[in-house]
């Protein structure tokens, strides 16, 4: 999984629920893309504070 | 004669875009961690795929391909996530440098061993895989469909040809692609295509269909611009400080 084994854990966690929003017929394709903008932010932020 | 035209265009122009994909995913982890082992991996993708085709036959249109893109995806998706983070990291850090293909510390990612790269191995492997068995998925359904399966094996047959020796053509060029700049579009069409074949496994719908595929792209372009200008203003704010 690589550097950062959280963003692994997320896109897993991300792809459950999209599992559930879309078996209660709720629009579920945005939350994968959100969930990877997102946690390369968050690990980004987190190396630069570690190279700090 | 006209249906079998019309046969093979459309058998051809569909599963010219799978091939598209699947040379794409090949070229790109090929450049990045070294051909040896990317080639092995689609060849080993290749034998399974005559092996499935062979033993199926016709009844490859009844696969149940949605857990397969699930699976498939998922894994290209944290993979490709993993070199998309690198990517950004190191041309935030040392921009375009390498040009030319001689750029010592982006070649660190190029797999020195004297074994199989598995990384390398498995991404190339499961990228045939998918989209070989989706080719093969569209040739059976529109040959027996069309009762014209030899017209539909040809038209799949010469899209996975004419496209990887266009993607072969171009591997040259691609060399010449500084290594770290690679490596952040290999993460971001990995994790392009992971997102889709993963949501799409799941039975989501995605707006615009396969259109989709370019709209996640520009996405995490745009993601990426936006990073690498946060980290470099990041990194200028700290010798600024120093």
């Amino acid at each position: 999984v690589g550097d950062d084994w959280t963003m692994a854990v997320a896109v897993f966690a991300g792809l459950i629920l999209s599992a559930i929003l879309n078996a209660n017929h709720i629009l579920a394709w945005w939350l994968i893309p959100v969930i990877v903008v997102a946690m390369l932010g968050i690990s980004l932020r987190r190396a630069s504070g570690t190279r700090r | 004669m006209t249906g079998l035209w019309a046969v093979l265009i459309t058998t051809f122009l569909a599963s010219a875009v799978e091939a598209i994909e699947m040379v794409t995913i090949v070229v790109g982890v090929g450049a990045t961690r070294g051909w040896r082992s990317t080639l092995i991996g689609a060849a080993s993708g290749f034998g399974v795929l005559a092996v499935v085709v062979a033993i199926l036959g016709a009844a490859l249109s009844v696969v149940p391909i949605g857990p397969l893109r699930l699976v498939i995806g998922a894994l290209l998706l944290v993979f490709g996530l993993q070199w998309f983070r690198k990517g950004i990291m190191r041309v935030a850090a040392r921009g375009l440098a390498g040009i030319g293909g001689s750029d010592p510390q982006g070649d660190a990612e190029q797999w020195r061993g004297a074994g199989m790269d598995w990384t390398a191995w498995f991404l190339s492997f499961k990228g045939v895989v998918l989209e070989g068995l989706e080719v093969a998925i569209i040739v059976v359904s529109f040959g027996a469909g069309a009762n014209n399966l030899g017209g539909a094996v040809v038209g799949g047959a010469a899209a996975i040809i004419i496209v990887g020796g266009v993607g072969f053509a171009l591997h040259n060029t691609v060399r010449r692609v500084p290594r770290s700049f690679l490596q952040l579009v290999v993460g971001v069409l990995l994790t392009t295509f992971g997102t889709f074949w993963s949501l799409e496994g799941l039975g989501v719908t995605w707006p615009a269909g396969d259109g989709a595929i370019l709209g996640l792209l520009v996405l995490y372009l745009l993601t990426a611009v936006t990073y690498i200008t946060l980290e470099r203003r990041h990194a200028l704010g700290l010798q600024a400080a120093a």
